[in-house]
């Protein structure tokens, strides 16, 4: 991975195409649900296009701010590696296939029978989809718990959102001011300082 | 003849909802509701209850129940209409967000802010599985499904198509839902 001066991954020049190619695929792969976890497995993994840090924060912001979360990730991937050009291009690729297989469904099936069918597959597919979800969350805990405010704050969100199913934006206004001064307080301080 | 004034309620209407989204689509899905069924009549409650059950069952974000909102309404038009006013307003929000924060990248803030939002992710991406387990999962070989692909995945590095091929061969089967 290239390096600029600050020590930071400087991000790989990516084509439309292929953001528009991968989000399309995205799409597709993520029919049963767990989305963000083909996102970070394609964006972070495969393709390293950003670092696990940088997604999740990205993941973060998309779920704070108004909008569907998936298009919100979508966008916000899209725009830090190719600006408002590369949002255009992960958002149609994201939706292209979708919207027309969903509106051929919509005035194709209209036996019960064959959305009974269909519901059978998805639900099989979610299972599993709940599985990753559950996989990826293992591997970034994995990573970070010897960092034990992260996994107080991950686990404080878990319980608060997941479990007791709070509203989550409450829960973030708590949560997120807290763990700001936290990071503020415990950052690494800069050697040289900048302009 | 398209009728333009329907049109230009569909757009006002999404607009102003998908702003409103906090929390996701979801979110909003009573609104729709209120709007399209309740106020204007656009759908009847089983036209709304097929259309909300086949946006969730399609691949691709569940969003697009307002794209079949528009096509009942309007045909190929108000599906246009629909999809691009809920999806606009929202992103053009992100887009700006996304700016900032790339304008940003070597300022102490940025590594603050994600110091302080990455074990948030992790909160809700284990709610996010927690809340499929939860809605999905009906029957105790579902619940295996889950365990054995989170298992498979993470501890042995198994590529998760073939967990979801196994998870969608065992819903035909009809093993998934009750």
């Amino acid at each position: 991975m290239v390096f600029n001066k600050d020590k930071k991954p400087v991000p790989p020049t990516v084509s439309l195409l292929e953001l528009y190619v991968t989000f399309m695929k995205i799409a597709l792969l993520s029919a049963g649900g767990g989305l963000s976890a083909w996102v970070e497995r394609i964006v972070v993994e495969d393709k390293k296009w950003c670092s696990q840090d940088e997604f999740l924060s990205m993941l973060s912001i998309s779920q704070i701010l108004p909008g569907p979360n998936v298009i919100n990730s979508s966008v916000f991937l899209g725009t830090i590696l190719r600006g408002p050009a590369g949002a255009f291009a992960c958002l149609t690729g994201l939706l292209s296939i979708p919207f027309f297989l969903l509106l051929a469904l919509w005035v194709g099936v209209s036996s019960m029978q064959g959305i009974t069918l269909i519901q059978n597959l998805i639900a099989g597919m979610a299972a599993a989809a709940g599985g990753m979800l559950l996989s990826l969350g293992l591997t970034i805990a994995g990573k970070n718990y010897h960092n034990i405010p992260y996994i107080i704050v991950a686990a404080a969100v878990f319980i608060l959102i997941g479990v007791m199913r709070l509203p989550m934006l409450q829960v973030l206004a708590v949560i997120i001011p807290l763990t700001l001064i936290h990071s503020y307080y415990t950052r690494k301080k800069p050697e040289d300082v900048h302009g | 003849m398209v009728d333009v004034q329907l049109l230009v309620s569909l757009a006002i209407i999404f607009g102003q909802i998908s702003l409103m989204a906090f929390g996701g689509g979801n979110a909003v899905l009573p609104e729709i509701h209120r709007e399209t069924v309740d106020v204007h009549q656009w759908l009847t409650e089983d036209q709304f209850v097929s259309a909300f059950t086949i946006s969730e069952i399609a691949p691709g974000p569940s969003t697009l129940l307002v794209t079949l909102i528009g096509w009942t309404v309007s045909g190929p038009y108000g599906a246009i209409v629909a999809t691009l006013a809920m999806l606009i307003p929202s992103s053009l929000l992100v887009l700006f967000v996304a700016l900032f924060w790339k304008k940003n990248e070597n300022s102490p803030w940025r590594s603050i802010f994600e110091l302080a939002l990455a074990p948030v992710a992790l909160g809700l991406i284990l709610s996010g599985a927690l809340r499929i387990v939860q809605t999905a999962d009906e029957t105790i070989i579902a619940y295996l499904v889950t365990l054995g692909a989170a298992l498979a995945i993470y501890r042995f590095n198994m590529h998760p198509l073939i967990c979801i091929g196994i998870g969608g061969v065992l819903g035909i089967l009809g093993f998934i839902t009750m």
